[in-house]
Parts: structure tokens; C-alpha cells; sequence
């Protein structure tokens, strides 16, 4: 919660601060395009005027301008006059007094802004001076006190409107934050009910389709795939529990009967050591299937690929299952090209894969005076090495059933077997890149069938 | 049989040590890779048993560092890795043999006695008694009769032959003749060896192969005189 708040925090400190930067130079440049606009304006009406002025006195004489300026002076909030003659003494003009500069004859004919102090209030004048015939000088200005007035005015909004913005800011900060906290809490609030060993729960929508509502969706279809996840391995486990209990419990008992005899004084037999020798090897066939399952579905290791040929390898496995096909009493029909076939795979894993297979079709699928085939064929984009028996089959919606761990059909349960054989084949076949897939044989039976891609 | 034992894990190597003892065979023990090395480096052995996962230096380097010097010991690897990848893996760095834990002890001392045999050079023909096998005509002959074998058949008679007197099991058939990396745990060698035994014992009276319970088979001196 720490974390959100401080993002929150955050994210309202840097949005208000630009908002607070944007405002301020909106202001400066409203600012400063309108003062130096207002200047322009005074500055030209004090051109017109002292024009007029300056025609008046050359063609009229000083005391038509004399006359003019008292008259024109007593306007109130009019324009600023000044005349001084060659000795510095005021003739005309409606100021007391000004700074030394404004009567001097230097820097002739240039703008000069100065303070003047008024009885009521500290003014600021912008005008232009002249030097006329006879070292008189004229200065012609305008109060401009309203120039440094609208800057002021323009600080203050600015004020405002910064402290307008942080409080919004920091209101719309806290609602969000309250809104992230309340539907992140909620969220929370589930996930400590599910950690708390209730995988039930889901996180509630609230109907908006919105970030928050796709964020809970996903959530919950990720318990949904953990829920069916959690559930398979519990099945998984259940059966690794019972499958090892069982050898376990025998092995057991058989060593209580040899502690026993020895008790008693009787001859221990090398038959009962052996079958608790047997039972320890399922034991440990079944765990290594389990774990060769585990890496193999994992992909933890890099697979030892080379290109093999697939005729020569199920030419070999014939070679060696050859025996127990013609013992069972099936007939063997092969359908392999003259050519060999390469492939990029694991001899090895294949090799166990196809003998899997076969383990499979002799202990379940095959009868008496029945018959097997073996098939390699060539697809465009596939090998497909086929083995169909015609024996009794498996129910097509068994397959899924007998490619699972332990996933035995009830009827090979009394036979001897891990259940990992078809799940091993499978996991080999699809780290290859490839498939196993089940299918019908026709009249009866069942085809397993390995697909590796080419190339 | 001098052997060096390359296990870091105490109690493993404690149990084979124990099991080898019960043959007399004399054992060295290194706790690392390391060690392991230094110590074929100065004296002779006559095989050497090397876990795949050791500190210090793992099996499958010290093996290679061995190779690269010319070292020719037999090497027979041990590994908690079982899969048949990790077989091809361990044999191709070197190894002569490779078992994967757990193992049955009679099936370490019959390959750790294959791989001491090893040396013997092959030779063109391979006698057990009255059998003869000619290697290149691939024809077996026992008291000057031909016997009629499949391919197969001949492998697994001149693997017997070659190991006489040595125990070859289940497991060892699998992977020298039929180049199956794994145990499928059925009774297909069974089957194999008693059509092989039809053949081969058929009309004569004493049988050349004996099956050792629950372990393997042998053709021993005894029925090879």
C-alpha cells in the first residue's frame, strides 16, 4: 500500500507541477505580449502629440506653445508637459518638478522613464524629450504607472491560480488514490483469502471494462489454470502415493516373513530375497519414468539430437522384438521404404518411445493369431511411424485418459505396469516438436501413432 | 583388480566400497574430481569408477582431461542421471561403460570385469570349449557343426564367448547387442537366449551358457572345458 500511495504521490506532485509551470508561462506570455502592446500604444500618442506641439511652436511661436500646453495641461489624467528654458527655469507644464535628466540637454530627443513621487501616490512617467531653438526643452509624456500595475495584476492571478491548481491537485491525487487503494485492496483482500488455502475465490468485476476490470479478468482465469493444475497434481500425487504404497507394503511384509523365519531358526530362501528384489525394482522403475517425465516435459535439458535413420532404428527394435511377437502368436507385417529415412532426433528417446509402445501392444493389445503392423510413412511436413494391432483397443474418449500420468484404463490396472508408459511416449514425441495420437483400427484395435516434423 | 573410486557422496561410496570388498577387489577412494585425477596421474589402476556430478572437477571433465592425455584406463561412469540422453552423453565424452543409480551391485562387477578384460585383442576367431566363431565369416561352428543363427544370435553368442567366464547380464546384452540404451524390465532377453540356447545346445550334451537367477548369464570356464 506504501508503494501505491507513494506512486500516487507521485503522479499528483509531477501533474500538478506541470500544470503549475504551463500556467506560469501562459501568464508571462499574456503578460508580456499585453504591456508591450499597451507601451507601443503610449508611446505612439506621445509621438502625436509632441508632432503636434512641435508644429505649433515652429509655426505659431514659443508662446502659442506656452498657451497650448498650459491649456491642454489642465486636463486632468491628460498627458505630462514639461518646458524649461536655456537656463533650466520651468515656463510651462503640469509637474512640480522632475529629475535633473528630463531638463538637461544631453542625450537629446530620447525616451525617458522616471518614478514621480505625487502627494497621494508613487507614479511612473514614459515620455520623449526635445531640445528646441535656444536650448529650451519640451518633454512630452504619459503616466505608465498602469504598465507596471497590469504586471502586478497578472502576479496576483498567477498566484491564485498556482494555489487553485495545488489544492486541485492534491484533492484529485487523493481520489485517486482512495479509488486505486479501494479496488487494489480488493484484490488483495482475495488474494490473502487464497493464500489462506481457499482457491475458490474470484476477484470481483465491477462491470466498467476498464484496466482494473481486464487486470481482475485475467486474474481470475489465472486461478482457473492453477486451480485445474493444482487439481491434476493432486491426482498426480494421489497416484504416485498409491502406486509406491503398494510395492512398499509388499516388500514390507515379505521382510517381516524372512525376520520372522530367521527368528524361528528356519532356512531363509533366495526366492524370497529375490521377489523383494523385484519389488524394489518397480520401485525404482517407476521413479525413473517419473523423472525422466519430469525433464523431459520440462525441457530443462537440451535435446541430444543427430540425424538418424528411422528405418534402421524400427528395424532394430524389430530385431529385438521379434521373439516375443512371434511367441504371442502375431503375425508381423512391416511397411518400411527400401531407403533410409533420416531425421534429426534422439535415437535413444525414439528408441524408447517405440519400445514403449510395443511393451504396450503386448501386454494389452495383442491376441493370439492376431496381427501387428508397423508403418513408416513420409508426409510432407511429417514422419508418421504407425503401429496398429488389432486387438480390443481403447475407447476414443479414453485417449486423453491413457496419456496421463497413472491415467490406467481400469482393465490393465490388475496387470503389472506403471502407467507411465503412453505419457512417456508422449512427452518424447512432443519434445521433439512432434505428437503421439490415438486412433481406431478398423474392424477393432488400436493405431499409436509417432509424428516428428522434417527438417 | 585395483580400482579408484571417484564418489563424493560418503555413504555411496562407503556401500560400494563394502559391496566391492565382498569380492576382493582392492579399492582407492578420491572424494572429488580433483583428486580423482591426481591420483591416476601416479598410480596404476586397473579400472576406474568416476560419479558424473563431483565438485572440484565432475565426472565428464576428468574423463576428457584423461583422454587428452592419452590415459586409456577403463572408465565406468556413475550417475543419479538415468536418462538414455544422459547415457550417449557420458559414453561420448569417453566413458566405457555407464550406470546410472541405483544399480544392482552384480551388475557393477560384471561390466567392471568386462572392462578389465577389454584388453584382450580381438581376434579373428573366438573358442568357448567346442565352439568356434569365426568374427569375419560370422559363421559359429560347435565340434565342426554349423550352427544355423540369425545375425542376432551370432552378436549374442560372441558377446557371451568374448566375456567368458564373466558374468553378462540382462542390462549389458541389451546395450551391446540391441544398442538399447535402457532396461525395459521385460522377459525379451529371456526369450532371445532360450531360442539362442535351442540352437546351440541342440544334440550336444552339455549346455554352454547358464543362466545366473535373477542376474544374468555366464558361459563359464567350466562349461566352455
Amino acid at each position: 500500500m506504501r508503494l501505491i500511495r507513494s506512486i500516487t504521490v507521485q503522479t499528483t506532485l509531477i501533474y500538478t507541477g506541470l500544470f503549475v509551470t504551463s500556467v506560469a508561462l501562459l501568464f508571462s506570455l499574456l503578460w508580456w505580449q499585453s504591456s508591450s502592446l499597451m507601451q507601443t500604444e503610449l508611446d505612439s500618442r506621445v509621438e502625436r502629440e509632441s508632432q503636434r506641439l512641435m508644429l505649433l511652436f515652429e509655426n505659431r511661436g514659443l508662446d502659442a506653445l506656452r498657451a497650448e500646453i498650459d491649456s491642454i495641461g489642465r486636463d486632468p489624467g491628460s498627458a505630462i508637459y514639461w518646458l524649461v528654458d536655456a537656463g533650466g527655469v520651468k515656463l510651462n507644464g503640469n509637474l512640480d518638478r522632475v529629475p535633473a535628466l528630463v531638463s538637461s540637454r544631453d542625450l537629446p530627443d530620447d525616451w525617458i522613464e522616471f518614478d514621480y513621487l505625487d502627494a497621494a501616490q508613487k507614479e511612473m512617467i514614459r515620455g520623449r524629450k526635445f531640445v528646441l531653438p535656444d536650448n529650451m526643452v519640451l518633454f512630452v509624456g504619459r503616466n505608465s504607472a498602469f504598465l507596471s500595475q497590469l504586471g502586478e495584476v497578472f502576479g496576483r492571478l498567477l498566484l491564485v491560480a498556482i494555489l487553485l491548481i495545488i489544492a486541485l491537485g492534491l484533492l484529485g491525487g487523493r481520489w485517486l488514490a482512495y479509488n486505486i487503494d479501494r479496488r487494489l485492496n480488493r484484490v488483495n483482500r482475495t488474494i490473502a483469502e487464497i493464500m489462506a488455502g481457499d482457491l475458490t475465490h474470484r476477484i470481483p468485476l465491477n462491470g466498467q471494462d476498464d484496466a482494473f476490470d481486464h487486470l481482475a479478468d485475467h486474474f481470475n482465469r489465472m486461478l482457473d489454470r492453477i486451480g485445474e493444475l493444482m487439481h491434476a497434481m493432486r491426482d498426480v500425487s494421489d497416484n504416485i502415493a498409491h502406486d509406491l504404497r503398494t510395492p512398499l507394503n509388499r516388500i514390507k511384509n515379505r521382510i517381516e516373513i524372512i525376520a520372522k523365519r530367521q527368528a524361528d531358526g528356519q532356512a531363509i530362501g533366495g526366492e524370497d530375497i529375490a521377489t523383494v528384489m523385484r519389488d524394489i525394482d518397480d520401485v525404482i522403475v517407476t521413479f525413473n519414468a517419473l523423472l525422466s517425465l519430469s525433464r523431459l516435459e520440462s525441457g530443462a535439458t537440451p535435446l541430444a539430437a543427430a540425424a538418424s535413420d528411422l528405418v534402421a532404428l524400427v528395424r532394430d527394435l524389430v530385431d529385438l522384438y521379434e521373439p516375443l511377437i512371434e511367441e504371442a502368436g502375431v503375425s508381423l507385417h512391416l511397411d518400411l521404404p527400401d531407403t533410409p529415412v533420416a531425421a534429426h532426433v534422439s535415437a535413444p528417446l525414439l528408441v524408447q518411445a517405440m519400445t514403449n509402445i510395443l511393451d504396450n501392444a503386448l501386454k494389452y493389445g495383442l491376441q493370439p493369431a492376431g496381427q501387428m503392423r508397423i508403418a513408416l510413412t513420409q508426409k510432407s511436413d511429417a514422419y508418421e511411424i504407425c503401429f496398429s494391432d488389432d486387438g480390443a483397443g481403447i475407447a476414443p474418449e479414453e485417449y486423453a485418459r491413457v496419456l496421463r500420468r497413472f491415467g490406467r484404463l481400469d482393465a490393465a490396472r490388475a496387470s503389472a505396469g506403471s502407467g507411465l508408459g503412453l505419457p512417456l511416449v508422449h512427452a518424447i514425441a512432443t519434445r521433439h516438436g512432434g505428437a503421439l495420437r490415438l486412433e481406431q483400427n478398423l474392424p477393432h484395435g488400436l493405431v499409436v501413432i509417432i509424428s516428428l516434423p522434417r527438417g | 583388480m585395483h580400482i579408484l573410486l571417484a564418489e563424493d557422496d560418503p555413504q555411496t561410496a562407503r556401500s560400494i566400497m563394502d559391496g566391492l570388498a565382498l569380492y576382493d577387489f582392492s579399492i582407492t577412494h578420491a572424494a572429488d574430481g580433483a583428486q580423482a585425477l591426481a591420483m591416476l596421474r601416479d598410480d596404476a589402476f586397473d579400472v576406474a569408477i568416476v560419479d558424473r556430478m563431483m565438485p572440484a572437477l565432475d565426472g565428464i571433465a576428468l574423463i576428457e582431461t584423461l583422454r587428452r592425455e592419452n590415459n586409456t584406463l577403463p572408465v565406468l561412469m556413475l550417475s543419479a542421471l538415468g536418462d538414455v540422453d544422459d547415457r550417449v552423453s557420458g559414453l561420448r565424452a569417453g566413458a566405457d561403460d555407464y550406470l546410472a543409480k541405483p544399480f544392482a551391485l552384480d551388475e557393477l562387477v560384471a561390466r567392471l570385469e568386462v572392462l578389465v578384460r577389454r584388453a584382450v585383442p580381438t581376434t579373428t576367431q573366438v573358442t568357448c570349449g567346442d565352439l568356434v566363431l569365426d568374427v569375419r565369416t560370422r559363421l559359429a561352428h560347435r565340434q565342426g557343426q554349423a550352427l544355423d543363427l540369425l545375425p542376432r544370435e551370432f552378436n549374442m553368442l560372441l558377446y557371451m564367448a568374448e566375456n567368458k567366464g564373466g558374468l553378462v547380464t540382462r542390462a549389458m546384452l541389451l546395450e551391446k547387442v540391441f544398442h538399447i540404451q535402457f532396461d525395459p524390465k521385460t522377459n525379451i532377453i529371456d526369450v532371445h537366449m532360450s531360442r539362442l540356447r535351442a540352437k546351440l545346445d541342440k544334440g550336444f550334451a552339455k549346455p554352454l551358457i547358464k543362466t545366473v537367477r535373477g542376474v544374468g548369464f555366464i558361459m563359464d570356464e567350466g562349461t566352455c572345458d
